[in-house]
């Protein structure tokens, strides 16, 4: 998708895009936190479970800044993402049950990243004056997520991490 | 006063127990925005699957479901079609589960073309079990179960429902759950049977297809109604190609067609007639 089809044209557009996206953020990322202690890696999925607070806290301010407009239907495949899968979902192809919580702080914040390009995008090429001035608020916030996200990174540097081994490995090649 | 709902209220509160990284939580992900979008209520689908890592999504689907035996989603399938016309009736299962124990089945479900959604979740491999070569396998794919690869050529999952008179048939990708929302809303919504082939990475058994994502393409821009070019747009195919191939309106078989009218017509009734 070129970059001018990716510009939202109205704030109430902007608004049910980024609502739609945290809520499904927190779907995918509790199926993923359920799925790491199923397969007994914890560790891990202590990560995630902090960063989804951080997505439910979004989502509140969403639905409270929203409260009474009324928001576009956007089919998911109008969705106007610069990615296949919306920006701050999990690449889900890049978990894995063996993966490190330092790993698993890495893609979360590589997904921020991703969210972060498509607000950036929105201050800096929007039409619409009010989507820009929302879109630059949002990319404040993730911002300060992103900073408390290195934090986390810099005590897991710090704490002695193993990796993870499975003493019954899949049956693939060597 | 009916409720609108979202995509998770289609999600049942059992927790799939896939991998981490698999590829079928985008599955379950675009089934759920499919029937949302669309407004199908709840008690209005029945979901069928067989054995299988993907056949527990029926279990996670917060409809009717019946979890079956490994090949019979679409038997199973076709019996409720039969006795409940009105249900949205959806199947899913593996390519292990649908083209080799399941591959007779197939070919008569695509025959008959029941009113059904058939949905592959396809990642070449039997994952449940630890990693064997299944029907789409390549033949060269080395592993320790198969060390000099299984040497057979795959099943060709489009070719034979063509040819078997399927009249929708779709390719889709986990990785780009939008686009797979969309391909679904179109098969729920195309009267007859829709297959519909997802490739779906296996992370733990297959890890080497984290690389799908940059090898599928949109290949079947504009579904066709004529056999012959979508067989020969499917020979041309790279085995990545992701769209709506084909897609015609065909007459759907229903206990309609048969002598019983299914609205008037007793179970007791039918058993009666094969009383000695």
């Amino acid at each position: 998708m070129n970059n001018e089809k990716l510009i939202i044209q109205s704030p109430e557009h902007l608004l049910a895009q980024v609502y739609a996206m945290k809520c499904e953020s927190e779907d995918r990322l509790q199926d993923l936190i359920d799925s790491l202690k199923q397969h007994n890696n914890s560790a891990a999925a202590d990560v995630f479970s902090r960063t989804i607070e951080l997505i439910k806290v979004s989502i509140k301010n969403i639905e409270q800044r929203t409260q009474g407009m009324q928001l576009p239907e956007i089919p998911p495949w109008e969705a106007q993402w610069h990615c296949e899968v919306q920006p701050d979902c999990l690449c889900i192809e890049n978990a894995h049950y063996l993966m490190t919580p330092l790993q698993a702080l890495e893609l979360a914040i590589f997904n921020e990243k991703r969210l972060q390009e498509f607000f950036i995008l929105q201050v800096n090429k929007g039409v619409n004056e009010d989507v820009r001035l929302i879109a630059n608020e949002f990319l404040i916030q993730e911002k300060q997520l992103t900073v408390q996200m290195h934090s986390w990174k810099e005590q897991l540097e710090h704490s002695q991490t193993e990796q993870n081994e499975d003493f019954d490995p899949p049956n693939v090649p060597e | 006063m009916s409720i609108e709902l979202k995509p998770k209220d289609y999600k049942s509160d059992i927790k799939p127990v896939w991998c981490p990284g698999c590829g079928h939580f985008s599955i379950l992900s675009a089934l759920t925005k499919a029937l949302a979008y669309l407004k199908i209520p709840k008690h209005q689908i029945g979901f069928v699957s067989g054995i299988g890592c993907s056949s527990r999504i029926p279990a996670y689907v917060d409809s009717y479901g019946f979890h079956g035996i490994h090949g019979r989603g679409l038997a199973v399938a076709s019996g409720l079609k039969a006795a409940r016309p009105d249900l949205h009736v959806i199947v899913a299962g593996g390519d292990g589960d649908g083209f080799s124990i399941g591959g007779n089945h197939f070919i008569h479900a695509c025959r008959r073309n029941m009113d059904m959604l058939y949905i592959v979740m396809d990642n070449q491999v039997y994952g449940m079990t630890k990693g064997q070569a299944s029907p789409t396998t390549a033949p060269d794919w080395v592993s320790k179960l198969t060390p000099h690869g299984s040497g057979i050529r795959p099943f060709e999952p489009l070719a034979i429902a063509l040819a078997s008179g399927a009249s929708f048939i779709a390719r889709g990708f986990s990785g780009d759950p939008s686009s797979m929302s969309k391909i679904l809303v179109e098969a729920l919504q195309h009267p007859g049977f829709s297959f519909v082939q997802v490739l779906s990475p296996c992370k733990t058994f297959r890890p080497e297809q984290v690389e799908w994502k940059k090898q599928v393409h949109n290949a079947f821009m504009e579904p066709t109604d004529d056999s012959a070019l979508a067989a020969q747009a499917i020979h041309n195919d790279d085995g990545m190609g992701m769209g709506i191939v084909f897609q015609r309106d065909i007459p759907i078989w229903s206990l309609q067609h048969s002598d019983h009218d299914n609205n008037q017509t007793s179970i007791e009734t039918i058993a009666g007639e094969f009383e000695l």
